[in-house]
Formats: structure tokens, C-alpha cells, sequence
């Protein structure tokens, strides 16, 4: 009995010994290897983090709906909610658009005065810069707006104390307002402006975007791919004794450029110097992305 | 025959009507010289010599001239020396343009005019 008695006690006291064990492991916090915290700090790399994750095996039926419902949810973030059918008869019938819905900031904010900073030129033609400043300063003056003299920025920038649009950002617009008191800035990115030697075709990429000093808000916003393919020349240069006389080469490729602004402008808000000044609202405009081509090629 | 001629008169008549706001005569073939070209002072000269008749005598629509033009004639003639007239023709711009007041004043202080 006696006997019995000590190994029950033997025994309950191993079992609680290792209730006890169990419970000691589980709340006394373990020690965690830190060499990588370590070697991480001192390397400045990044540790990697380990998530655990729990993969869950789909049929091909459910993975197709979880695609078609991710399509669904971006094709609505993008705003393209139109059936293919539409989207295809929009693309040959463009549906009209007025300009006061295209450029409601435009004609909300009335901007005046327009400074034009020099065009960030990615294209091969060395002098396309200067090609689309001249051109685009003489558009937006038709069109009754008042530019900032070009012939003054262009001599800053020879001086390398006037930045152009590739280093300048969109939201330190406000700074112009204080120091050339222009209501809105334009940075123009060109991507070409050429003609190939095979070719009679010349090609001109260029990206437009107008902002407000003020609120820093886009006010208009173009990218225009135009191609002028004609025997006609683009351009017919002030041939008047007393001038400079353009390169003849150079005079297709300033025509060309001098073509693509009235058409890329020409949808664009008159400014308060042009009678029909805030007149043309109900006026069509082009769309955001626009593709002009003049092909008038002897048959 | 009669309704021809004035078919065709009309036309003409549309045809010499321009819609443009100011008459920029050579304004891109001396623009895009000078943005290209490194002038010196000889060069200058003969420069605004050229640029004169896009101020002084304008045309278009507007009977003005374009905007910017008097600040840049009163640029060039700042870079000649003739620092009274390039003030006249800065101030000019200010009157014509109301809007080029801020960029005006900066320059002419820039220029210490």
C-alpha cells in the first residue's frame, strides 16, 4: 500500500512538473536571435519581413471571375464605363464636346497673362525649343491672352538663369505669380520634330500643360501628335528686304511647327483681349489626346 | 457673267480680310535668329534696327503692337546703351498691357533703370 501510495505521489509530481514546464515556456518571452537586427543596422539593409500568409487554392472558375471583377473595379476607377461597341463609334464620331466643359477652370479663373517656360526639348532637333516658343507665344497673343516677352526668356535661359520645363515641377507654379505676376504657366515637353530623309512626311510630338499661379490646378492639358505631308511648304517666311534669312532647311520643320500650335490652339479660350472673349463657351474643342494629319500628297 | 465678278470680288474681298489680333511682320525669322545665334553689339544694333517697324508701325485688328514687343524693343535698346529710351518703352508695355506691371517693374529694377 505504502508502496502504491509513494509512486502515485512520484507520478502526480512529474505531471505537474511538467504542467508547470508548459506553462513557464509559454508566458516567459523567448530569446529572439538579433544578429540580423544587428548586421542590418550596421549594413543599413533592409531586413527582409517574413508574413505569413495563408494560400487558399482557387478553381480556374473562380480565378476567372476575381479577374473579370478586377477589370470591372479599374476599367470604373479609370472612368472607362463605355461598352466596347460605343467606345469604337467614339473613336471614328467623336461626340462633341463645348469648351466649357473641357476647360471649366479657364473660364472660372480668367487667367490674363500667360508665361511660356522654356520647352524641355527630347527630341533630336537641336532648335525645336526655340521653334515651338516663338510659335506658341504668337498663337496665345492672337488668341488674346498676354504672353510674357519670349525674346527676354529666351536670352535668361542662354544665361542659364531661367530653368526650363524639365526642372521645374508643377506645384512651384505659385512663385511666378510673385515674380513675373503671370496668371498661368505653361511647360510644353517636345518628343520630336523631324523628317526623315526617305520621306516627305514631317513629324512633330509634343505635350502641353497650362497651370493656374494661383490655385496650381491643371488648366489645360494636350498631347498632339501632328504630321504635315504636303509638296505645299508650311510656312511662307516675311520675305522683305531688311530681315534674317531662315535656313532653308530649318523652314519646313518651323512651318510645320508653326501649323501644329494653330491646331493645337485652336480650340483654346479667347482671352480678354480677343473680342468673342468669354463668347465661346458653347464652342466645340478637340479632345485631350489629339492626332492631326494633313495629307494633301499629288495623287 | 455679272454674278462671277462679284462671286469672285467677295472672295478676294474675304481673302485680304485677316482675323489676327496684330501683325507680327518678321517678327519669327528675327526671334529664332536671335535665339540661336550669339549677337554681338554690331549685331544688336543692325538687330533693333530690324525689330523697329513691329512697334512703330502696327497693324491688325488691334492697332497695337503685340504683346511683349515694347519690353523687348526696350531690352534691346537697353543692351545699346540708350537707357532713357529702353525706360520709355518698358513703361510703354505698362501702359498698353496692364497685365506686364509686376514683370515690368522686376526688370526695370533688375536693369537698374
Amino acid at each position: 500500500m505504502k508502496k502504491a501510495l509513494i509512486l502515485i505521489a512520484i507520478i502526480t509530481l512529474f505531471i505537474s512538473c511538467d504542467v508547470a514546464k508548459k506553462i513557464i515556456d509559454k508566458n516567459i518571452p523567448q530569446d529572439v536571435d538579433q544578429t540580423q537586427d544587428v548586421i542590418a543596422e550596421i549594413t543599413g539593409e533592409k531586413k527582409d519581413i517574413v508574413v505569413d500568409t495563408n494560400v487558399t487554392l482557387l478553381t480556374k472558375k473562380e480565378i476567372k471571375k476575381i479577374k473579370k471583377d478586377r477589370e470591372r473595379e479599374d476599367k470604373i476607377a479609370r472612368g472607362d464605363t463605355l461598352s466596347f461597341i460605343k467606345k469604337k463609334y467614339y473613336q471614328f464620331f467623336p461626340k462633341r464636346e463645348d469648351r466649357i466643359v473641357s476647360y471649366p477652370k479657364i473660364y472660372s479663373e480668367k487667367p490674363k497673362s500667360i508665361l511660356l517656360i522654356y520647352p524641355w526639348n527630347r527630341s533630336k532637333n537641336q532648335n525645336a525649343s526655340e521653334m515651338y516658343l516663338i510659335n506658341i507665344s504668337k498663337e496665345l497673343s492672337q488668341r488674346g491672352y498676354y504672353v510674357i516677352p519670349t525674346m527676354i526668356s529666351l536670352e535668361k535661359h542662354k544665361q542659364d538663369t531661367m530653368f526650363s520645363a524639365k526642372y521645374t515641377k508643377g506645384d512651384e507654379v505659385r512663385k511666378y505669380k510673385e515674380e513675373f505676376g503671370a496668371d498661368a504657366v505653361m511647360f510644353v515637353t517636345i518628343y520630336s520634330l523631324n523628317k526623315p530623309w526617305w520621306s516627305t512626311n514631317i513629324n512633330s510630338v509634343a505635350e502641353y500643360t497650362l497651370f493656374s499661379t494661383t490655385t496650381t490646378d491643371t488648366l489645360f492639358y494636350r498631347r498632339a501628335d501632328f504630321n504635315y505631308d504636303s509638296p505645299i511648304p508650311p510656312y511662307k517666311p516675311d520675305k522683305s528686304k531688311d530681315t534674317y534669312e531662315m535656313d532653308q532647311r530649318t523652314i519646313p520643320l518651323f512651318g510645320t511647327c508653326f501649323q501644329m500650335q494653330r491646331s493645337v490652339f485652336m480650340d483654346f479660350p479667347y482671352g480678354p483681349y480677343h473680342k468673342n472673349y468669354l463668347k465661346d463657351q458653347e464652342k466645340f474643342s478637340y479632345q485631350r489626346e489629339m492626332r492631326y494629319k494633313i495629307d494633301a500628297r499629288p495623287s | 457673267m455679272k454674278k462671277l465678278l462679284i462671286i469672285v470680288f467677295s472672295l478676294l474681298f474675304l481673302a485680304s480680310c485677316s482675323n489676327e489680333l496684330y501683325k507680327y511682320y518678321d517678327y519669327d525669322n528675327l526671334l529664332y535668329t536671335y535665339g540661336t545665334n550669339d549677337f554681338s553689339e554690331k549685331e544688336i544694333k543692325r538687330f533693333s534696327r530690324k525689330y523697329t517697324r513691329i512697334v512703330e508701325s502696327p497693324k491688325g485688328k488691334r492697332k497695337l503692337p503685340p504683346p511683349g514687343a515694347c519690353a523687348e524693343y526696350g531690352y534691346l535698346l537697353y543692351l545699346q546703351g540708350k537707357t532713357e529710351e529702353a525706360k520709355e518703352y518698358l513703361i510703354k508695355e505698362t501702359v498698353i498691357y496692364p497685365e506686364s506691371q509686376t514683370y515690368i517693374n522686376a526688370l526695370i529694377k533688375s536693369l537698374e533703370l
